[in-house]
């Protein structure tokens, strides 16, 4: 232990003996987190917390952080621990593992949920169908928490009907980095009501979530409410053995319609149409590579099959455009969605053929992390959103761009990643995937490393908005002067709210550390611990 | 060691905390309330009794960063080795968490440090007694009821196991006396039989459990038996996959058939030779035995090499347990009047394990209750079942255990016992 024993002993009164350890093989177990750009760079540079202790209630949250201050030690939130940023990267932190903090409730008739940190989107969504509602399971996979993935700006396919997760925030019960604790919302109010989002005042849910989510930055957010939408979840039928699961659609009620095309702008051009009518509860175009490594059988098969036809998927262009209908106010307005989407394919074009009954990816993401299938690693080159006209233009430069670093990235086909239509196409949502082995050569995660601050630097000159700020993403020190010095104003903000320093550091503010690029890191030297 | 640890150090390396190991297939979870998959991590919460945690555990102890402590022997035995992680991230990521698993546990014995004492006292009497409770292994058979007569030369061979030759012994009378009912002739091994050796491979005592399967092999082959009936789960699973593991071959070439007792009762059933005519008037729901289960798919012996990507070469059979025998028992169950057969949340590759497997019981027989503990509240609630069936002597043991120290009324019955009802036998 490398804390002092005063400060462990400390904490083990609030918790009990049995939710705290410092023991080696637990500590060594909350080394290293999931995925995400830093991942290579962790490998071997991570460092074990001194301890790992699993709160169970909100005051014992703010008890932790309390003694977190009057020791000077620095702590990590941990939800489901899926991202790499709640590894520790500095000497002798806490990690609190939130795990215990299930609380979930849902207010059917206001049509809520309001989680504890330690739920995960595929229980919310469990809870939530069987009562004739539904969230969005996002595209990082429903074992992330709903609380960590909010706060994490929260993107997935049926944002084109529900809007992102940060938007769905209600109320709020946040533990700051120094251990008071702020409601936000009708919360502020009423402790108990967590109905409304906007509350007396300025609304602190902005600084809440930064630009990108502050990855435990900025303390703890021990319960939120999230907003929740109609659904006929009683009607799906779950069905199969690992790994064929899935949910029997009812064709009255849910289908899926794909529809192909010759090129992508044709592609892109029905979706513009098709969300013209605001029909539908997704929208997107879908990659080819995820079609073959969600069915392949072992990563031989898909490595085979793939590179097998390859050649004839650049031969043939073929692009794939799928909407999801969804009966929400019942059959008659199924019938209708589908009869506007007929109509508009039958006037833009496209080949369209009737989905599978059968969905396993988008209403309870079940097999999102078959990303990391082909290659081990997989990270989000582009997180972009805007118009689809300047999403399109960014994901075919970006495309040119991870054909320049393949390999050692494996090959892809035409836009390699996703296009989805957000908040009924008044938003394009272009997310560009790679896939690699970070662990076989070293030098594949040097290449994939230059070829993510290339990306950041096309980002800028094609005036295009770098998503994942301050997180896993675009180095702050290169996009941070483009976009007003926002990581320093971040981090001026940071200050405030920890004083000591201690929330998570040094976040928001990691950067290719680990691996040397040939940047200048100078001026970021003075945020350094 | 039996596992190579390099070959699976990329699967260490490369886990990426998605934490599907911790949950039902979230197609298949249905409620908050039973949610998680893995018993070992539901328990004791920490990180360090999950596959993903253990993945970061097996790397330090193969890079000699961390030392044995009694600590880190628990967090190496408490689990159940139940193969849910291996289903789940198969699934996903394509990782194969159990083998890692084993080899921690094969480390552990190699570097002197393991097993458990307890499991040290179970193998000392497999060692002297070839039986897992030290008793003499030449009153083995003694379990056999006067009106069963096994035959001298059969094509099949019951593999009767410890549990139901020593203690359980209306289990094994209640197979003999169903297969008889179907007119199946079959031998046993008598004082041949040894244990299996199922626990001994689950607690890294590879070469102690080579000398069971070597012996059992034989022994099965000097029998001239063409199919082995296995009434419990993990004799079945040890004959038709540890078996061909440790012998460094596949199933298939084993030379004679395994088959789990359910599954040759169901093809009985459906070739007419199982009528079930006697009402059996309950409310019962069914336990999926991991070993019956989700971790009964073929072995398939492969050598090679772990490339970039984590591409096996040659290609390497995965087994995600999709072909478990999961439907003879349901079968058998749905074709009994009277019987009212209700699903539990967690079913047939997402079953909740009872508790008892990988050495759990022996040694940690605190996680063994409280797993089962688990699983009963989840009958009374998602079923209201007055019995809890299942397919192995040990969950049916372990259920009576959990039962007994929570004062329960539920009931439960190894799937032998309730078909012998259902055939009219009084016993």
């Amino acid at each position: 232990m490398s804390i002092l024993k005063e400060a462990y002993q400390a904490l083990e009164s609030i918790v009990g003996p049995e939710f705290i350890s410092d023991d080696p093989g637990v500590c060594e177990s909350y080394r290293k987190g999931g995925y995400g750009k830093n991942r290579p760079a962790l490998e071997g540079q991570a460092l074990k917390p001194a301890c790992v202790i699993l709160p169970g209630s909100t005051e014992e949250v703010r008890q932790i952080l309390k003694v977190c201050n009057q020791y000077k030690i620095a702590f990590i939130p941990i939800g489901c621990f899926g991202i790499t940023t709640q590894a520790p990267k500095v000497p002798d932190v806490v990690s609190i593992d939130l795990k215990r903090m299930d609380y979930l409730e849902i207010d059917e008739k206001n049509m809520y949920a309001t989680v504890g940190p330690g739920v995960i989107y595929a229980q919310l969504q469990a809870e939530c169908l069987k009562r004739g509602l539904a969230t969005e399971g996002p595209g990082c996979g429903v074992g992330a928490t709903v609380i960590g993935n909010h706060l994490n700006a929260g993107v997935g396919p049926l944002e084109y009907r529900m809007g992102w997760a940060q938007r769905r925030m209600l109320g709020v019960e946040w533990v700051l980095p120094d251990g008071d604790i702020v409601t936000l919302g009708s919360t502020s109010q009423d402790d108990e009501d967590y109905f409304w989002g906007e509350g007396l005042g300025p609304d602190l849910r902005g600084v809440l979530r930064g630009t990108f989510g502050w990855q435990g930055g900025l303390g703890i957010v021990t319960k939120m409410a999230t907003k929740l939408f109609p659904f006929p979840g009683q009607e799906l039928e779950r069905t199969g053995v690992s790994p064929e699961t899935g949910f029997n659609l009812p064709p009255h009620l849910i289908k899926w319609i794909n529809v192909f095309y010759p090129s992508i702008e044709e592609a892109a051009n029905a979706m513009f149409e098709l969300s013209k009518a605001q029909v539908g509860m997704a929208l997107m175009t879908a990659p080819f590579t995820w079609r073959y490594f969600s069915k392949a059988e072992s990563k031989e098969s898909f490595h085979q099959r793939w590179h097998q036809d390859l050649p004839k998927l650049e031969k043939d262009n073929p692009h794939m455009m799928r909407i999801m209908l969804v009966g929400l106010a019942g059959t008659r307005q199924m019938e209708y969605e589908e009869r506007v989407v007929r109509d508009v394919i039958g006037r833009v074009g496209g080949d369209l053929r009737e989905g599978r009954p059968f969905d396993e990816s988008w209403i309870n993401n079940a097999d999102a992390h078959r990303i990391m299938f082909p290659g081990g690693a997989e990270t989000s080159m582009k997180f972009h959103f805007d118009s689809l006209d300047a999403s399109m233009e960014l994901a075919k430069a970006a495309a040119e761009l991870k054909r320049k670093y393949t390999p050692p990235l494996i090959a892809d086909y035409g836009i390699p990643g996703w296009l989805q239509m957000g908040d009924f196409g008044h938003v394009a949502f272009c997310e560009i995937l790679v896939y690699f082995d970070p662990t076989t050569d070293p030098n594949d995660c040097y290449q994939h490393e230059v070829g993510f601050v290339e990306s950041t630097r096309q980002d800028l000159e094609l005036r295009a908005y770098c998503g994942l700020q301050g997180s896993y993403g675009p180095e702050p020190q290169i996009i941070g002067p483009a976009y007003g010095d926002y990581h320093l104003k971040e981090k001026e903000l940071q200050e405030v709210f920890d004083p000591n320093g201690i929330s998570n550091p040094p976040r928001p503010l990691d950067y290719a550390f680990g691996i040397d690029l040939d940047i200048d890191l100078s001026p970021m030297d003075k945020y350094k611990k | 060691m039996l596992i190579d640890f390099e070959t699976y150090k990329w699967d260490a390396q490369n886990c990426i905390r998605c934490t599907n190991c911790k949950w039902v297939d979230f197609i298949w979870m249905a409620s908050l309330r039973f949610s998680k998959l893995c018993p070992s991590n539901a328990k004791y919460l920490f990180d360090s009794y999950a596959a993903n945690g253990r993945y970061d555990i097996a790397l330090a102890m193969a890079e000699n960063r961390i030392e044995y402590s009694p600590k880190l022997l628990e967090e190496i035995y408490a689990c159940t080795l139940g193969g849910a992680c291996d289903v789940k991230c198969l699934r996903n990521v394509g990782l194969e968490p159990s083998q890692v698993l084993e080899w921690m546990r094969q480390k552990a014995v190699d570097d002197g440090q393991g097993p458990m004492p307890e499991h040290k006292a179970v193998a000392d009497k497999i060692s002297k007694n070839k039986n897992r409770y030290g008793l003499d292994n030449n009153s083995r058979a003694k379990w056999l009821p006067a009106d069963v007569k096994p035959a001298e030369k059969a094509d099949v061979l019951y593999f009767v196991g410890c549990n139901s030759s020593f203690k359980q012994k209306q289990l094994a009378q209640a197979t003999a006396k169903l297969l008889k009912a179907t007119g199946t002739e079959f031998m046993i091994l008598g004082e041949q039989e040894w244990c299996c050796g199922n626990q001994l491979y689950n607690t890294g005592l590879v070469d102690q459990a080579r000398e069971a399967a070597e012996h059992n092999l034989k022994a099965i082959k000097d029998s001239g038996a063409k199919t082995v009936i296995a009434s419990c789960a993990e004799c079945f699973q040890t004959l038709k996959v540890l078996y061909p593991k440790i012998m460094g071959k596949s199933t298939a070439d084993l030379g004679f058939e395994v088959l789990h007792f359910t599954e040759y009762m169901d093809q009985q059933l459906q070739a007419g030779k199982l009528k079930f005519n006697t009402p059996v008037n309950m409310r019962v729901t069914y336990q999926d035995p991991c070993r019956l289960g989700r971790m009964s798919e073929p072995w398939t012996h492969w050598e090679g090499k772990r490339g970039k990507y984590g591409i096996f070469d040659p290609p390497k059979p995965r087994r995600k347990g999709t072909n478990g025998a999961y439907e003879p028992a349901r079968n058998i169950l749905n074709a009994i009047p009277g019987l009212q057969v209700e699903e539990m949340e967690r079913r047939k590759d997402q079953a909740w394990c009872c508790g008892a497997g990988g050495g759990v019981k022996d040694a940690f027989n605190d996680l063994a209750l409280w797993s089962a503990q688990e699983r009963i509240e989840e009958a009374k609630e998602t079923t209201g079942a007055e019995a809890i069936i299942s397919a192995c002597p040990y969950c049916k043991e372990n259920f009576n255990d959990a039962i007994k120290a929570g004062k329960e009324k539920i009931q439960t019955y190894d799937i032998a016992e309730i078909m012998l009802q259902a055939i009219g036998s009084k016993k």
